[in-house]
């Protein structure tokens, strides 16, 4: 009775009513289940992983299904999950094939092979590795109806049949000498899932790879954790890889410096020495296959003619473009093939820097005067393209320069050709499999550059052509040599280098190295 | 009440169907082939073809108009062409971690902005008042993406107290938080002081003072109260500026939002995801400016739509 008469206590200090106690309760509880629901709460205590190797990557990864990848960063981490019939190996710099789900490899006749397939692999979902899931990868890349990116990889494949269990024969419409390396670019997948999955495969994956994706958030990371059933040796060293996607250069260079990466990609060559003062990182880089050029369309005015374009081959300061702006992360070029393809030519020279030369040429062209060139570079490539308009200014031609955004670069080059406002353009071209004639072609052959470089040489097209049906080795060499000759003397470019693959590195991390064809290798990574 | 709900539907129906017109058109615009984008300018021309046919492309525009938007009506805003997902699960899946950001920020930039607007309009004249100008003014100035990069590099890379970026954790939230606030709380300070003041100056305030209310009551039951109204008006208003500096704080922070996916989208011309996450952003931007005129309502009786 004593009780109820006295007055309720106010909601001050220290005191909480009942009332209060129950809702602040409530609310905790609630937010608690909220916050374990989205993941923000940790429901356990983590677990101190011992061999985790966290990577700030440069993109957001877009696909698991590597038929459609479309960057080489892409490719590489999807090839981690997936394996492929061989890959690539570089030896003193030079690009070479080792077996991987194949065993071997035979020439038939001059338009067809066999592939022998290892036994006994089997995919994380169960599939077996076979002839059946070989052809199955290869027609759904190949064939025109799947659309499949990484279908530039087999323009010639006619059919590809099963001849065994283990054994597939593939068929190519004429005879094609980069038909074997380009399979370093085949992933093979599990039919039945593939199928069954469509583009679902976007999102999951299943491969015989030595990591297998766990969790794969778009625009946030992708989990990869080791497969304990491995086929071969070395067995994945690491438990577990967390791919951060951090496409900010500043935000991945604070994450690799702060420790909260181990590794970074694309580390632009102004941070270098940032990261080379840390006594716990260091940085590791390799000269690539990727050649930076200036295109120039050969139809327009004085373009047309040779001296001209060789005049600005001599007008371009190369060494001081690799010294200044590139710091070093660079080599000058001597071919539009790097010295990693197996016939690169070591025995080409740049053109000499020489403004008085340049300034010689044009007036023998009939340019003694000034004309307008229009220039462009997308914005990954504006600092050179600003030092090339100097060098070409030097020399009395009057620059306009651009640098759209890389769609409307492509747009204005590729799409529109002819009608495109712009004269030349700066642009990179890297390579995955190394095949001389996957570059040549693409950048030179007249079928393939009329639309938008109006570049024509018909000796150089026949020499193009006889390279990729020649399938002796000596003979492609003796003519890759004349090919890259005729290329410099021709001047369709102004040459400029071989870009370096930089990546900023925690120094425990063994078994990681730059790789020439800049894939992410993580095969034999370890932490220490 | 009912009535203001329905016109502020047929409002707001109206606008979003102007934004999807806008949106579709001005990504036409745009140079740039979504086709040729996703296979490489290396692709064939044959190839090229299928793929603009899969995508539609080769339709004329009032044709793909017409799909876009019965499909639309429909609840289908078409299929991602890099992710090759619907886009609409896609685009909202991200819009959490946007909605996250922007109300953290918004609740800080309040927290943060009206205390110090209100003192600074209280102290009128002081060291105190200037100092909160001055703050102002460089709060409203300072560019995200550099106040982001200083904020990483003090608290991330040197005093190591949070991570450099991410998603995932309340630690994560800390820095994208005060980044984007920072975009809104220059405002606030000055408008919420500049209301204050008049407010202050009011008839019915001094009246107040007069009929010997305690300073503390006079300012939380009539100052307060109706200085509220246009900083609620500038929140509403500012949502687009908000969205707008999610773009870039997303992109600093490595955020998972909608607005670093909108800017993706936009360079690889992947029409779907630009234009679901445009109309979902605008569906957004009406609901909130629909809720603040509700709220005019419910803070100022004489407020009335008829």
């Amino acid at each position: 009775m004593e009780e109820k008469r006295k007055p309720e206590r106010p909601a001050r200090g220290k005191t909480i009513t009942r009332r209060e106690l129950i809702g602040t309760a409530a609310i905790t509880a609630t937010s608690i289940a909220l916050g374990r629901s989205i993941g923000w709460i940790p429901t356990a205590s983590a677990q101190p992983a011992t061999k985790a190797l966290k990577f700030g990557l440069n993109e957001n990864l877009r696909t698991l299904d590597p038929r459609m990848s479309d960057t080489i960063r892409n490719d590489a981490i999807v090839d981690t999950i997936y394996d492929q019939p061989f890959f690539r190996q570089f030896t003193g710099g030079k690009m070479e094939l080792v077996p991987r789900l194949a065993t071997s490899w035979e020439r038939v006749d001059n338009r067809s092979i066999r592939v022998k397939l290892r036994r006994g692999v089997a995919f994380a979902n169960g599939e077996p590795v076979n002839a059946e899931s070989f052809k199955y990868s290869l027609d759904t890349v190949y064939q025109k109806s799947y659309a499949a990116v990484r279908s530039y990889l087999f323009p010639s494949v006619e059919s590809v049949d099963i001849v065994d269990d283990n054994t597939v024969r593939i068929r190519t419409v004429k005879p094609d000498r980069t038909l074997v390396p380009s399979l370093t670019g085949l992933s093979l997948v599990p039919p039945k899932m593939a199928a069954q999955l469509g583009r679902g495969m976007t999102t999951r994956s299943a491969g015989t790879g030595p990591y297998q994706a766990e969790e794969f958030v778009p625009a946030q990371h992708l989990k990869l954790r080791a497969n304990d059933k491995y086929w071969t040796q070395p067995k994945p060293r690491l438990d577990s890889i967390d791919m951060q996607f951090i496409v900010d250069d500043a935000t991945r260079i604070a994450a690799l410096l702060a420790g909260d990466v181990h590794i970074i990609n694309n580390l632009p060559v102004d941070q270098v020495d940032r990261v080379r003062r840390s006594d716990k990182l260091e940085v590791r880089e390799r000269t690539t296959g990727r050649v930076v050029y200036v295109a120039m369309r050969q139809d327009r005015g004085p373009l047309a003619d040779v001296r001209v374009r060789q005049a600005f081959n001599h007008a371009v300061d190369k060494e001081s473009i690799v010294n200044n702006i590139l710091r070093g992360h660079a080599q000058v070029a001597n071919s539009p093939l790097a010295p990693g393809y197996p016939f690169a030519n070591p025995n080409l020279k740049p053109y000499p820097y020489s403004p008085a030369k340049a300034k010689a040429l044009l007036s023998e062209a009939g340019y003694p005067s000034t004309f307008t060139l229009k220039l462009a570079a997308p914005p990954n490539y504006r600092p050179v393209g600003e030092a090339i308009a100097g060098f070409l200014t030097e020399i009395g031609v009057k620059v306009d320069f651009e640098s759209p955004e890389i769609g409307v670069l492509i747009n204005e080059v590729f799409t529109k050709g002819p009608q495109s406002k712009y004269d030349a353009w700066v642009y990179g071209q890297g390579t995955l499999t190394f095949q001389e004639d996957s570059i040549l072609r693409l950048r030179f052959h007249s079928d393939y550059n009329s639309h938008w470089m109006a570049y024509r040489n018909e000796k150089l097209d026949a020499l193009i052509d006889a390279g990729l049906f020649t399938l002796d080795d000596n003979h492609a060499r003796l003519i890759y040599d004349k090919a890259q000759e005729m290329i410099m003397a021709d001047a369709p470019w102004i040459l400029l280098h071989y870009l370096n693959t930089v990546l900023g590195v925690d120094k425990r991390v063994r078994g990681f190295t730059a790789r020439a064809d800049e894939y992410i290798y993580l095969h034999e990574t370890s932490l220490t | 009440m009912p009535h203001i709900l329905l016109r502020r539907l047929v409002d707001s129906i109206i606008v979003l169907w102007l934004a999807s017109i806008v949106v579709f058109l001005l990504l036409r615009v745009l140079p740039g082939d979504p086709a040729i984008l996703l296979l490489g300018e290396n692709a064939t021309p044959e190839r090229v073809a299928i793929m603009r046919h899969e995508l539609g492309l080769d339709r004329p525009l009032i044709q793909q108009y017409i799909i876009f938007s019965t499909h639309a009506l429909r609840g289908d805003l078409g299929e991602s062409i890099r992710a090759q997902q619907p886009s609409l699960p896609y685009v909202l899946a991200r819009f959490p971690a946007t909605i996250l950001l922007t109300g953290t920020a918004t609740g800080l930039a309040i927290l943060i902005g009206m205390p110090i607007g209100v003192l600074s309009a209280v102290r009128r004249g002081s060291i105190y008042d200037a100092a909160a100008r001055g703050l102002a003014i460089m709060a409203q100035s300072t560019p995200n993406y550099w106040l982001g990069l200083v904020l990483i590099t003090v608290f991330a890379v040197g005093l190591r107290w949070l991570p450099t970026s991410g998603y995932g954790t309340l630690r994560n939230l800390v820095l994208p938080s005060i980044t984007l606030s920072f975009v809104l709380l220059g405002l606030i300070v000055r408008v919420t002081r500049t209301e204050v003041l008049e407010v202050l100056g009011q008839d019915y305030v001094r009246t107040a003072v007069a009929k010997g209310l305690a300073p503390t009551r006079v300012f939380s039951r009539h100052a307060l109260r109706n200085a509220l109204i246009p900083i609620l008006t500038l929140i509403g208003v500012q949502v687009g500026t908000l969205l707008g500096g999610a773009v870039v704080t997303e992109t600093v922070f490595a955020w998972p939002g909608v607005g670093y996916l909108t800017v993706q989208g936009v360079y690889a011309r992947d029409y779907p995801i630009v234009q679901t996450a445009v109309l979902l952003s605008a569906i957004v931007f009406v609901v909130i400016n629909a809720w603040v005129d509700v709220m005019y309502v419910l803070l100022d009786p004489r407020v009335r739509y008829d």
